[in-house]
């Protein structure tokens, strides 16, 4: 197994490469450039523009700005915001502890009530609450999150005032489990609700399809209990396909959710992915693309190794 | 048949979980303030790029650093120039300021017992090094005008510079000055390996009322008086910037009590805010303004009688009460009235004549034609508006203009596009390249007329500079460069009188409506006047205060200290 793996993990340096020059590439393309902050200045004369130029390192070709960027990757370094000045794998670092509290607790959240609704619905077709549980699913999962975030803000943090409108923790106060707590309740309800509704689908039709199966039929002619035969029989067996579902979620839960982040003021790589998007952050950009593309790959892999294990009859050659 | 409790457990588990969080925020206080008495929480919707204006590019980091820092000369709200870090404001009458040869010579006369927020007196040698910074390769600042002018700055002692510049500079006053060029800390920055990236700008040491704590990043900045600022110690011991991106969600943390001010508010904004008790809305003109400005480069519009058309067929007083609640005022000339360059009792030339446009488009040899479009040699009538996307009072704006427009036989394609196609730079942004006929969007004009020369000079048509209406003019031209070398104020002002009169007749671009910049507040804070330029609200931060204890203990607030006064 580990030649397998060294073999997948060598497969994905050309893979990466290819992914960051791409996105070089397509970034370069993007109308307006890192300078069109300053273009409305009537100061800013063509002469002023391409001493800007120079002094950001913006006036060399592209592919040989992508080659410095790789060499700079290689030797661990990310470069520096054009704006902030600042490494940006320190800016990422800053955020991703943020947001992967929050995606984390989302996904905790969700996929407990997810699994617990579908594992429900599906023991019970064509009951009232398997219905009810149905319908609720489609309505939630088709409801727009940024609608639902500004109603729960409304509700929960204007009206009622249970909870903190935004924020990661009282102003000036260091985080902890009780001062920062209050402050995760919206913004994880926000994002667990589409997730819930579309785990709990998934889970539903898995146990079905499970339940079916004749080697429940054997554990209930054995005599087993219901319960021994729904842990230890069905759920095993569905739940197995979840993982790679969930592995597959994982890498765009790391990068942040912008609506959420932004709505509620949630200092986290969504957010700063999208002010670099604006202001043409290059090298903050690329940051968090590279980090995205290697939780591709490498949760790839490790949902090819965790099935593997789950289910011996799965082979990776 | 599966025992339900088997499952329930599981799931009431889970809602205590979510349930009890919220318990005991129900228990913080009622209404008003969440913040302790001797804090402000001012909302901002960017986070700011850097601390150091010399560098910063966004409103936000203005924002955030004027407080921290001071300039030679401040302006007040009556845009007044006064002595910030001097002792008297170097003018031609008192021997301040003189001509050099072809030169002139400014004398800087610091005032005493200025100290940076680390003790550090501040002297003339500091003011030599902010020149340096600004003319360092290295140092990415966005416009050196006017120090590049400067050929030497003299110290005979510590508290007088004299400044040598090549010619004559009369817009001399924004140097050295806020927002964007303080006096930065020599004993710290001078021979640092590499300025840009310094700790400095991250965590900066100025001279302002108040100075840096902590700068937690995606959430807030956090200042705290500093007792020896010699203006007089702020009455506020912290002023705190949070980082809110979402307008609505920002708007909710004003009327909640968590944050104090909510700076520029958006005109659908206003009338809710309006409506709360703990709020009060400020209205400050501003220098901005909206503008339709033409692409002369174009055949079609090159034709003064089509541009005067289209300026005759705009009532701009039913477009700001129709869209702007009539908060924006009309706008007769490209110069705000609040400048000194705005012709003294100027009206519009191009008053609102839907039939004398009708009739200059006639005379073009615009006729209608049978689907009610006007042609010329068979080519129908037909324009591109440019413009940014998301901002709504635009959008609304586009669709009145593009009836206007219909009834008079134009027409109008739309293009909303991002800030930064718009504005980039040559060849890629929309008005760098001139791909457009009319574009709707703000210009931002300074204190000093002067500026206008970087908008309407022919020498700076793109890609020489942003002249992106292609204006070529050779007796504004003369204008705009008498008015920027002539040193003495009171021929200055007839000379901008007669340029902003040459300019309209020029006609290129309709000026709209004066931006009025709304800020929401809460109703117990003292002291905040907002200023017409770009300092915007921050300039007079020390003088800020609470009438009377307003904050409630809270969960979501900062632990409480002592009462203010």
């Amino acid at each position: 197994m580990s030649r397998t793996v060294v073999k997948r993990l060598l497969e994905a340096i050309p893979l990466l490469l290819l992914i960051t020059l791409m996105c070089y590439a397509l970034l370069e393309r993007l109308p307006g450039g890192p300078l069109a902050m300053v273009g409305a200045n009537p100061h800013l004369t063509a002469v002023e523009r391409a001493r800007l130029m120079h002094a950001l390192g913006l006036d060399l070709p592209w592919p040989v700005r992508y080659v410095q960027w790789l060499g700079g990757v290689l030797h661990g370094d990310l470069g520096r915001s054009l704006f902030t000045g600042r490494p940006v794998g320190t800016m990422l670092l800053e955020r991703l502890g943020p947001t992967l509290l929050l995606m984390g607790l989302a996904l905790a959240v969700s996929l407990a009530l997810g699994v617990a609704l579908g594992v429900w619905g599906g023991l019970r077709p064509r009951s009232r609450s398997e219905a009810a549980i149905g319908v609720a699913s489609v309505i939630l999962y088709a409801t727009p999150t940024f609608w639902l975030g500004l109603v729960l803000l409304w509700a929960f943090a204007a009206r009622l005032r249970w909870f903190p409108s935004g924020g990661m923790a009282p102003l000036g106060v260091p985080w902890t489990p009780a001062t920062g707590g209050p402050y995760l309740v919206l913004p994880v309800l926000m994002l667990a609700v589409g997730m819930v509704a579309s785990w709990s689908r998934y889970v539903r039709g898995s146990v079905l399809e499970v339940m079916a199966q004749d080697f429940v039929r054997v554990a209930r002619a054995k005599g087993l209990s219901e319960v021994r035969i729904v842990w230890r029989h069905v759920l095993r067996n569905a739940l197995i396909p979840l993982v790679t579902v969930v592995m597959m979620a994982l890498p765009s839960l790391a990068g942040g959710a912008v609506v959420t982040e932004t709505l509620f003021s949630w200092p986290g790589l969504g957010r700063l992915f999208y002010d670099a998007l604006t202001r043409r952050d290059y090298p903050v950009l690329m940051g968090v693309l590279l980090m995205s593309a290697v939780l591709v790959v490498a949760c790839n892999l490790v949902a090819d190794l965790l099935y593997r294990r789950l289910d011996p009859r799965i082979r990776l050659e | 048949m599966v025992r339900r409790t088997c499952l329930q457990r599981p799931l009431a588990i889970a809602l205590l979980a979510i349930a009890l969080p919220a318990c005991q925020v129900a228990l913080a206080g009622p209404g008003g303030r969440r913040n302790p008495d001797d804090t402000v929480v001012v909302r901002s919707a960017q986070e700011p790029d850097t601390l150091d204006p010399t560098l910063s590019n966004a409103i936000a980091g203005v924002d955030a650093s004027t407080p921290l820092f001071s300039g030679l000369v401040g302006v007040d709200e009556q845009l007044e120039p006064f002595p910030d870090l001097l002792t008297v404001l170097p003018m031609s009458s008192n021997g301040g300021v003189a001509r050099e040869g072809a030169g002139m010579r400014i004398t800087y006369r610091l005032r005493p017992g200025v100290f940076f927020h680390d003790g550090h007196p501040l002297t003339s040698r500091d003011v030599v090094f902010t020149w340096k910074f600004h003319m360092d390769p290295r140092v990415p600042v966005t416009s050196r005008e006017g120090y590049e002018l400067i050929t030497r700055i003299d110290t005979p002692d510590a508290l007088t510079a004299v400044v040598h510049l090549s010619r004559v500079y009369a817009p001399y006053l924004s140097l050295f000055s806020l927002p964007g060029d303080p006096i930065l800390p020599a004993h710290l920055l001078e021979g640092s390996s590499d300025p840009v990236h310094a700790p400095f700008h991250r965590a900066p040491v100025g001279s302002g009322p108040y100075r840096f704590v902590k700068w937690q990043p995606g959430e807030y900045l956090e200042l705290e008086a500093f007792p020896g600022y010699h203006r007089g110690a702020p009455r506020l011991r912290r002023w705190i910037m949070k980082f809110v991106p979402d307008d609505h969600a920002a708007y909710l943390q004003l009327v909640n009590g968590e944050v104090d001010i909510l700076a520029d508010l958006s005109i659908d904004q206003v009338a809710l805010a309006r409506q709360e008790p703990l709020v009060r809305v400020v209205n400050v003109p501003g220098l901005t303004v909206e503008q339709l400005a033409f692409n002369l480069d174009r055949p079609l519009l090159a034709d003064h009688r089509v541009r005067e058309a289209i300026a005759r067929s705009l009532d701009k007083a039913s477009l700001s009460r129709a869209i702007l609640q009539g908060v924006w005022p009309p706008a007769p000339c490209p110069q705000h009235p609040l400048s000194w360059g705005y012709p003294p009792g100027y009206r519009d030339p191009y008053p609102f004549s839907p039939d004398r446009a009708r009739q200059l488009l006639d005379e073009a040899g615009w006729k209608v034609g049978p689907g009610g479009l006007r042609l010329r040699d068979g080519k129908p009538l037909q324009l591109t508006l440019v413009s940014t996307a998301g901002r709504r009072f635009r959008e609304s704006l586009e669709q009145v203009l593009s009836e206007v427009f219909r009834k008079q036989g134009i027409a109008l394609e739309i293009r909303n596009v991002e800030g930064g196609l718009l504005f980039g730079g040559w060849p890629q942004g929309l008005l760098q390249s001139g791909q457009f006929d009319l574009a709707l969007y703000a210009n931002t004009s300074s204190l000093d007329p002067a500026s206008q020369r970087g908008s309407y000079h022919s020498t700076l048509v793109p890609p020489a500079g942003q002249n992106t209406y292609r204006l070529r003019d050779r007796l504004l031209d003369r204008l705009l460069d008498l008015g920027e070398r002539t040193l003495e104020q009171a021929r200055r002002q007839p000379i901008y009188w007669q340029a902003n009169t040459r300019l309209m007749q020029d006609l290129p671009t309709v000026p709209l409506f004066y931006w009025t910049e709304l800020h929401a507040i809460h109703r117990n804070l003292t002291g905040f006047r907002a200023h017409p330029a770009n300092q915007r609200f921050v300039w007079n931060v020390q003088d800020w205060a609470w009438t009377a204890p307003s904050a409630t203990p809270s969960a979501t607030g900062l632990p409480a200290r002592e009462e203010a006064p």
